[in-house]
């Protein structure tokens, strides 16, 4: 997994490739850890090249939602290949976070450019 | 001498996450190497992890080495995985399904892993025998 962070105006874009799995998820929390610490608010995850997500993954981005919220944060997620969808889908995550098909969409739908 | 026919993947690793990673490698490449769906690897991707993973975690009384066995058949209309270990008895299929209907602000951070499978196949199983844990997987094709 490698995860690198860039902003697209007021939005903190994580760009995450590859697996996020048990041996591999922590890192992601630590990440959005950091960013949530430095008051960044309004971020979007990039899952365009994520191949696999199981359930410590899924752990780790309800872990960072619960540590933005209170902040009046968002953590929205774009661009989920199919089978990673299906992983949301079945947890019931694709009701609660708001995903976006494309980074673009999300952009826009933030007020973003 | 491997005497497994072509369609059957046999593994035993030790109770230790790098190990549980190689097999679960292992078993992939074997998958996609015979033709399996991406949709089925990834089911089964995922059902080895957490079922294993659960194993890890709470399946053992002591510190030392144990061994895990993983068995992937490759049949006509299903995937069957047979994952066994030498813990105590421990059935995950037990435990109590998350609350997937809660608002994200109240979910429970684990738990999730067991709903998962139980999803992502048609039919999971366990069965304590000679003092091992067995548990069956099968994912339909």
């Amino acid at each position: 997994m490698t995860i690198s962070v860039r902003t697209a105006d007021k939005v903190t874009v994580v760009d995450v490739s590859g697996e996020v799995d048990l041996y591999h998820s922590p890192e992601l929390l630590a990440k959005l850890t950091e960013l949530i610490k430095q008051k960044q608010t309004s971020i979007l995850l990039n899952f365009q090249a994520v191949t696999y997500i199981d359930s410590s993954g899924l752990a780790s981005l309800i872990g960072a939602f619960q540590q933005l919220r209170p902040q009046g944060g968002q953590l929205r997620l774009a661009s989920l290949s199919k089978p990673v969808q299906s992983v949301f889908t079945v947890a019931r995550l694709d009701k609660v976070f708001t995903i976006h098909p494309t980074e673009a969409e999300a952009l826009q739908a933030w007020g973003a450019k | 001498m491997n005497t497994e026919p072509a369609n059957v993947f046999e593994t035993r690793f030790q109770n230790r996450l790098a190990d549980l990673i190689s097999a679960m490698e292992q078993t992939v490449q074997f998958l996609r190497q015979n033709g399996v769906s991406d949709k089925v690897t990834y089911a089964a991707n995922l059902a080895i992890e957490e079922l294993t993973t659960n194993i890890l975690k709470y399946g053992y009384d002591d510190s030392a080495v144990h061994e895990i066995l993983l068995r992937a058949e490759i049949l006509t209309d299903h995937l069957l995985l047979i994952i066994e270990d030498d813990g105590h008895e421990f059935n995950p299929l037990l435990a109590s399904e998350p609350d997937i209907h809660l608002p994200l602000e109240q979910r429970a951070v684990g738990g999730l892993g067991i709903h998962l499978v139980r999803k992502f196949a048609e039919e999971v199983r366990y069965e304590r025998r000679d003092c091992r844990n067995r548990l069956t997987v099968v994912i339909r094709y």
